[in-house]
């Protein structure tokens, strides 16, 4: 393939338009603020709960839960996007999978950091074993892994290639570390957690309107995602001009 | 900690990881719009020396 | 691992050329194995290496935890399976290094059969080689931990599930990790994540074992790391060869 019609390849993917990446962000910052709102105000207090403290944290839950499956999601689409390249060999499927694999990084780091201070004031422990906050710490795991794999090669091709392959892996052990990480917990509830359910974050009973506001913040994360995918992909196709114009020139 | 703070804590980092990830896209974002406006430029220039 | 060993005299190449077929398949297999086995043989870098490493490993575990006789049950499985689990890492991410450096690798994949052969060949190969390391290991497991001599083939089951476990996705891992900058490091990174059910599943077995818990209740256990085995180990065969492509 000729340099003038990678680039030209390039140019046709990527930005559609200064508008589309502005009006996007516009909506994005919008809904979160919304959902800002609705999680902090809109949203009745839980019942069953003790303490002040536990009440106000409580909270949170309306944006680590949907961090956490927007997490996922972004998995999923690396897994996709990387079985598409395997299979097709275009550019545009790794760039995807590259770029929901770096959004997904941020999204698990946002629910390894809200878990412990949402567990500190429920549960008066920063750090629980708990099966949902175990498998999305091996999971932020397994990106970085396949970031740092990525990021350890240099050849281009085998980098996707290899990126590929291990994303697959990656999303195949995520179902079943999962089933892994529930049954070890269900045999040592006690061990760790004092006393109550390893399972049920949402012990506090959801009522219609603590699940609304939950479906409506996940709503909201999934629109920052497809944003963020959006403005990480249009900075891979750049990038990737970059190199090819470098190549041109220095190789001449 | 106070009632409130444990909140606020939370959903900070939400808002910091949120733009620490946002602001390393644009200043990516920037210096390699600058790297391709100084690539293209001397690919130009080539292209004249050459033509 | 600097000393240049010669290629053995062309086993993989010598084969009567079958075309293709299970015969063929199989054959090519076995010559990957035998190769390596001889190798190994020869040198026994690798094996040694592993053993005093997992030797040592169960030693810190002495000095790092105070193992008295109560207690001793509680750690011993956990012990056991960290000790496996990193002699094995260090196995399996020198098995492809090796290929790489003597230039053997481009020869295998000239010729004429399917890139998993070279796979299941790399990968029984790692299995034999810590399983080696383990058949030396587990007594030594069971006088230190003070268990009783009848364990040990219920034991050695697990052990050997376990090793597939890993050797599974490790080969396929590590023919990558060869590629890159930081290659002892890249493998653990990589597989570890991977494997916790692995680990998980066998630490439960194994605590079964010494604890003499009836089948019954550690079965799903046994399921699940022979489920893990089964999807991982045919994963992988089918990605090798989109990693060994040229």
């Amino acid at each position: 393939m000729s340099t003038k019609t990678i680039l030209a390849d390039q140019q046709k993917t990527g930005s559609g338009g200064f508008s589309w990446g502005l009006a996007l962000s516009a909506v994005s910052g919008l809904l979160m603020l919304a959902a800002l709102y609705m999680a902090l105000v809109g949203a009745p207090d839980a019942v069953n709960l003790t303490s002040p403290a536990e009440r106000a944290a409580q909270r949170i839950f309306y944006f680590h839960v949907p961090a956490a499956w927007i997490g996922f999601l972004a998995f999923i689409v690396a897994a996709g996007a990387s079985l598409m390249y395997l299979i097709t060999r275009r550019q545009r499927w790794d760039m995807w999978a590259l770029a929901s694999v770096e959004i997904g990084v941020v999204f698990f780091a946002m629910v390894m950091l809200s878990g412990p201070i949402w567990a500190k004031p429920t549960w008066n422990v920063w750090w629980t074993w708990d099966p949902r906050l175990t498998i999305s710490t091996i999971s932020w795991l397994l990106y970085l892994g396949y970031l740092m794999l990525r990021g350890a090669i240099d050849n281009p091709d085998r980098q996707a290639r290899f990126g590929a392959v291990y994303a697959l892996i990656a999303a195949i052990s995520v179902p079943i570390n999962w089933v892994a990480i529930r049954w070890w917990r269900t045999i040592h509830p006690a061990v760790v957690l004092p006393g109550n359910n390893s399972a049920a974050q949402g012990e506090f009973g959801m009522s219609a309107d603590i699940r609304n506001t939950l479906l409506f913040c996940l709503f909201a994360f999934t629109v920052f995602y497809i944003m963020l995918m959006y403005h990480r992909i249009n900075l891979e196709n750049l990038k990737r001009r970059v190199d090819t114009l470098r190549q041109q020139i220095l190789y001449r | 900690m106070g009632s409130l703070s444990y909140l606020a804590a939370g959903y900070a980092v939400f808002w910091i990881v949120s733009f620490v990830f946002i602001y390393s896209l644009v200043s990516r974002q920037r210096s390699l719009q600058k790297e391709v406006e100084m690539l293209e430029h001397l690919a130009a220039e080539e292209a004249d020396r050459q033509g | 691992m600097t000393e240049q060993v010669k290629p053995l005299s062309n086993t993989a190449t010598a084969a009567p050329a079958a075309p293709g077929g299970l015969t063929g398949y199989f054959r090519k297999v076995l010559a990957i194995v035998r190769k390596d086995v001889a190798a190994e043989i020869r040198t026994k870098e690798m094996i040694s290496a592993m053993l005093v490493f997992s030797l040592l490993i169960i030693l810190i575990f002495n000095f790092a935890f105070d193992l008295r006789a109560e207690n001793i049950n509680t750690v011993a499985p956990g012990v056991l399976w960290v000790s496996i689990a990193f002699a094995g890492m260090l196995g399996l991410s020198r098995s492809f290094i090796l290929e790489l450096d003597r230039g053997v690798l481009d020869g295998l994949l000239l010729t004429p059969v399917d890139r998993s052969a070279i796979y299941f060949g790399k990968m029984i190969g790692n299995v034999l080689f810590i399983s080696v390391v383990e058949i030396i290991l587990l007594p030594v497991f069971v006088i230190l931990f003070n268990q009783p001599a009848n364990i040990l083939p219920m034991l050695a089951g697990v052990v050997l599930l376990g090793t597939i476990g890993f050797a599974g996705v490790g080969t396929l891992f590590s023919a990558m990790a060869v590629h890159t900058r930081a290659r002892e490091v890249m493998l653990p990174i990589m597989l570890f994540p991977v494997v916790v059910p692995v680990m998980l599943s066998a630490v439960r077995l194994t605590a079964g074992i010494l604890d003499q818990v009836p089948f019954e209740d550690v079965r799903h256990w046994g399921v699940l790391l022979v489920a893990f085995d089964a999807i991982f180990v045919a994963a992988s065969f089918m990605l090798f060869e989109y990693v060994v492509e040229e």
